[in-house]
This record gives C-alpha cells, sequence and structure tokens, in this order.
C-alpha cells in the first residue's frame, strides 16, 4: 500500500526517475503488473486532472507528470501483453490534423489516456485522413481524437469525419476533438465529442465496462 | 490605418478618453488571402498582390483601424526563421514552423542573428523599405513596429511541449534561452523601426504561451522578458499586448509589464479585466472570434458589439475581437461591427 501511495506521489511530482524505480521495485516484490494501473498510475493522473481542472496544475505541471507515468507504463506495458484481465482499455488513434504542426494538446491527451490503460496509436502532427482511416482499421481502434491548435486547420476535423464514414468506419469509433479554437458548439455541429478537461479514470471505467460511447465531462 | 486612425487609437491607449469609441482589428494572413480569395504564397511573395490586398482591405472596412496597420508578415514564421527553424509553406494557409533547437545546450552553438540578413527577418524589412512610399502616398502610416514574445519564439525554437517541460526540467537554460531571444526581439523590432521610418510610434508583441503557465513561472519566466522589451522603446511610444490564452493567474500582474494596451481573450470580460488591473491599461477586445465573429450572422454580431459596448461604456475601450480577426469571419460581419460602432458613437 505504501509503495503504491509513493508511486503516485512520484507521479504527481513529475519524478520519473522515481517512478521507474518503485516500478521495478513493486514487481521484484512480486506486485503482479495488472494491479498497478488501478492503484497506483489512475489515481495519480485523476489527481493530476483534479488540479489541473481547479488551476493548480498548468501546462508543464501535467506534462511532466504524464511522462512520470510514461516510466512506469513503458515497463509494465510488454508485461500485460498475455494478461487477458489487463488488456488495453481501448485503442486510441491520436494526432494533430492536415495542415497543422502544434502537438502540444495532442501529446498531453496521449500522454493522460496511455497512463489511464488505452493503447496510444500517436501518428504525430500534420496527419491526413486517409493516414488516419488506416491507422483505425490496422489498429483496430475504437477512438480517435484530434487536435488543432489552428482556425485555419480545425476545419480539417470534418474531412477527417468525411474520410471515416466513406471507410465505413464512422460507427466503428468515437471522435474527440480539442484545441485552442474548438469549441463545444463547434463540436456539436459536427457531431463529435469534446473534451473540456480529461479524467483519465472515467474514461478508463467506461471503457472498461464496454460502455461504447465514452462522454467527456467539462 | 490612416493617420486620424492612428491619433484616435493613440489618444485611447495613452488617456483612455475619447469622444469615440475605436474599432480595430488585427488583421493579419491566417484571415486576409482567404476572405480575399487569393494563395497564401501570393500574398507573402508578391509585393503586388500584398500591397494590393491590403489596399482592398482598407478600402472595403475604412471605418476599421487595422492593426497594427500595413505589416509585413509570414504567419508566424519570421522570428524562428531567423533562430534556426525550418519553414513549412503551404498554398492554402501560413507557413508552420518546424522546431530546430534540439537540446538547449546547442544555443551556445547560435551566432547574433542579424536582421537585415537573417531568415525572413530581411524579406519583411527589404518589404517595408521598398513598399513604404506608395504605402504613405496613398494616405496610409505605419506606425508599429511588431515581433512574438519570447516564449512564442522559444516554443517555436524548442516545440512546445519540451519547452514547457523545459521550464521545470532546466530553468537555468530557459533563462539562458529567453535572454537569447529578448535581445534578438529587441534588434528585431529596432530594425523595423528604422526600415519604415520616423512614422513608428508603436510596438505590438504577440505571445501568447504565457497562457500555459502558473503565476508562479509567469512571474519567473514570462514578466521580466516582456517587461524588458516593452522598457526598451520610448514611454511615448504606444505598447500593445496581445494573448488571447489563459491570462487570469497573472492578469493583475500585467499592468505592469509596461504595455498601454491588452488584447486579451473574449472568455474574460472587460469589468473582470478593468477591475484586476485596477484601471491601469486599456482594453481592445472582446467580441468572440469564433463564436460570433465566424459563425454568427450580420445582426447577431451588431447586437454583441451594441450589447457590449452599452454594457461597459467608452472609458478604454478600443473595441475589437478577444484575439485576432479568425479566418472564415465574414467581411459582412466585419461592416456589420462597424455600424454597431458608428451607431453607439452617434448616441
Amino acid at each position: 500500500m505504501a509503495l503504491f501511495e509513493e508511486m503516485q506521489q512520484a507521479i504527481i511530482d513529475g519524478k520519473a526517475p522515481v517512478v521507474k524505480e518503485l516500478t521495478q521495485k513493486a514487481l521484484s516484490e512480486g506486485v503482479k503488473p495488472a494491479d498497478i494501473f488501478p492503484k497506483a498510475i489512475v489515481p495519480a493522473m485523476d489527481e493530476v486532472g483534479r488540479r489541473m481542472r481547479d488551476c493548480e496544475f498548468f501546462i508543464p505541471e501535467v506534462l511532466i507528470a504524464a511522462r512520470a507515468a510514461r516510466a512506469a507504463t513503458d515497463i509494465l506495458r510488454p508485461l500485460l501483453v498475455s494478461d487477458e484481465a489487463a488488456r488495453p482499455a481501448g485503442a486510441v488513434v491520436c494526432c494533430t490534423v492536415k495542415g497543422d504542426l502544434h502537438d502540444i494538446g495532442k501529446n498531453i491527451v496521449a500522454m493522460m489516456l496511455e497512463s489511464a490503460g488505452f493503447s496510444i496509436i500517436d501518428l504525430g502532427a500534420d496527419v491526413s485522413p486517409e493516414k488516419i482511416v488506416q491507422a483505425v482499421r490496422e489498429h483496430n481502434a475504437n477512438l480517435v481524437a484530434l487536435s488543432a491548435l489552428l482556425t485555419t486547420t480545425m476545419v480539417n476535423m470534418k474531412s477527417v469525419i468525411e474520410a471515416l464514414t466513406a471507410a465505413g468506419l464512422r460507427e466503428q469509433v468515437k471522435v474527440m476533438v480539442g484545441g485552442a479554437p474548438v469549441t463545444e458548439s463547434w463540436a456539436r455541429l459536427n457531431p463529435l465529442g469534446f473534451a473540456v478537461k480529461m479524467f483519465p479514470a472515467v474514461t478508463h471505467s467506461l471503457f472498461a465496462r464496454k460502455c461504447p460511447t465514452p462522454s467527456f465531462a467539462d | 490605418m490612416r493617420i486620424e486612425q492612428w491619433q484616435l487609437f493613440k489618444k485611447v491607449a495613452k488617456s483612455g478618453q475619447a469622444d469615440r469609441v475605436p474599432l480595430s482589428l488585427i488583421i493579419d494572413s491566417p484571415w486576409m488571402p482567404g476572405c480575399l480569395g487569393i494563395n497564401h504564397l501570393d500574398y507573402y511573395f508578391d509585393p503586388e498582390v500584398w500591397f494590393d490586398s491590403n489596399l482592398r482591405i482598407l478600402k472595403e472596412f475604412p471605418d476599421v483601424i487595422v492593426f497594427p496597420s500595413w505589416w509585413a508578415e509570414y504567419g508566424m514564421a519570421i522570428e524562428p526563421s531567423a533562430l534556426g527553424c525550418r519553414i513549412h509553406f503551404a498554398q492554402d494557409q501560413p507557413p508552420s514552423q518546424i522546431p530546430g533547437l534540439v537540446r538547449l545546450e546547442d544555443l551556445d552553438e547560435f551566432q547574433p542573428v542579424d536582421p537585415e540578413a537573417d531568415g525572413l527577418m530581411c524579406a519583411a524589412l527589404h518589404r517595408y523599405r521598398t513598399q513604404k512610399k506608395r504605402i504613405f502616398e496613398a494616405g496610409y502610416t505605419i506606425p508599429v513596429v511588431t515581433a512574438r514574445g519570447p516564449l512564442c519564439t522559444a516554443s517555436f525554437m524548442r516545440g512546445v511541449t519540451p519547452f514547457m517541460m523545459d521550464l521545470i526540467d532546466n530553468p537555468d537554460g530557459v533563462h539562458k534561452l529567453l535572454a537569447y531571444i529578448t535581445d534578438v526581439t529587441i534588434r528585431w523590432l529596432r530594425a523595423q523601426a528604422e526600415a519604415i521610418g520616423g512614422s513608428v510610434e508603436g510596438v505590438f508583441i504577440l505571445d501568447d504561451i504565457p497562457g500555459f503557465l502558473s503565476r508562479q513561472h509567469y512571474l519567473e519566466f514570462a514578466h521580466p522578458y516582456l517587461k524588458q522589451i516593452f522598457d526598451s522603446f520610448p514611454k511615448a511610444w504606444v505598447k500593445v499586448y496581445h494573448n488571447d490564452a489563459s491570462i487570469g493567474p497573472f492578469l493583475e500582474d500585467l499592468a505592469d509589464v509596461g504595455f498601454d494596451v491588452l488584447n486579451w481573450t473574449f472568455k474574460l470580460e472587460v469589468e473582470e479585466v478593468r477591475k484586476r488591473t485596477n484601471g491601469k491599461i486599456r482594453l481592445m477586445g472582446n467580441i468572440a472570434p469564433m463564436d460570433i465573429g465566424v459563425r454568427g450572422s450580420p445582426q447577431e454580431v451588431k447586437t454583441a458589439t451594441l450589447n457590449l459596448l452599452r454594457r461597459v461604456g467608452r472609458e478604454g475601450i478600443i473595441l475589437s475581437v478577444g484575439g485576432g480577426v479568425s479566418p472564415g469571419m465574414p467581411g459582412a460581419n466585419i461592416a456589420a461591427m462597424a455600424e454597431a460602432v458608428r451607431e453607439f458613437n452617434s448616441q
């Protein structure tokens, strides 16, 4: 128990080397890899999300916490492949849309979802709709997360929706959008999910219950 | 903008008082080529297209104080282009910048920047020098020099995500980078003033990146460098700061940076900004640029503008959108905003 709490604190403090060390220690003491996600990583990132919502944490603090969480998931992920109970909560294709090279929002979302147990297919920035469709097919993804920082490029989110529809994949995936110019009203105009603040535990539990429609709360 | 428009802008900026509310919009290349149906590359690289485009906009919206007036810009690419970033151009949108500073320590290898010769700074200075005569002869002025702020430029050099983590991982390295960029920025602004000549009496800094930070990080990494830039220019100059990200955590501190006018996000009401900055700065805003400016009907734009002006009054206000004019904002909506301001001023 103390070890999990120590890990949580190290993640919240963004201390990646400490998290790595504690993860290895936990495994050497016989802790099951599948227990570390729900008992250390998910609660820690949930707390990070809460602190961001309450303006206690800002972008730099969130990024280093997510990086610390990744120090654990990088060790744990290979150990979980054969564990049915610890299969990823969902497969997420994420990217910044075509024409846009800004990646901070996409990186934060990817790291938060990864720490919540999702499998992340990060296509990077300036990604064409065709490449997204290909990745959804290849990885059998159930969520597409799109980011745009520019008002000039946010319209390309619609092109992704059209490409997914044309490829017959629109029913398979939920599409989540975010980025500075993206508002909830815009997302509603283009039947998309919209995430203002993300809480990994929420999305994780929704997927864990096989809920087909994650909802993203303000 | 015309000289009398600048005089009005300056009067409100410096005294907060004027017999009418100015309407001023930040208009640049994310919006203009799309509005006029021209190619971005032509706009950037063909001086005739650039001149004619700006003239068309000024003639179509004579009541609008186009800010910062005739602006030789290439999206956000000028500063990073002189600082080692690859610039990626496209036909139908502003260019993007690909980070070039892989490690903070690599800054030690950087040579001093020469605005007269390096990257797109050279191109912009040449544009001012070759076009200013016909701009002045057409009845317009170029009163303001413009640059991205130090954190914005640092983010282009490093990439936003690595730069955000640098703030915690390597604060000394970040200070070194910001000091370097601040020096470059001041010299770049001075080079513009020299190229344009005696009409210049204002400086405009755009930097949204402080809006990602806590107050503590803002005070350490943003405030002193922004202040250094603004303080490097005469006190009599009009100084304008744009940041339409989340400025709430350090709003009170912004009043002491040394600028006269703030262009900020529509998400913070005029009343709150006035109160928290203790009336020390003038406000340029704050109609919602997307939900009203782009997606509203002309009638909705007019109503929103009149409602705002009736609510906040004339003092210290330069009517604008809460940010720059967003791509896709119809000309009819700009005209509606101008009509609303005219109507308000006539009352």
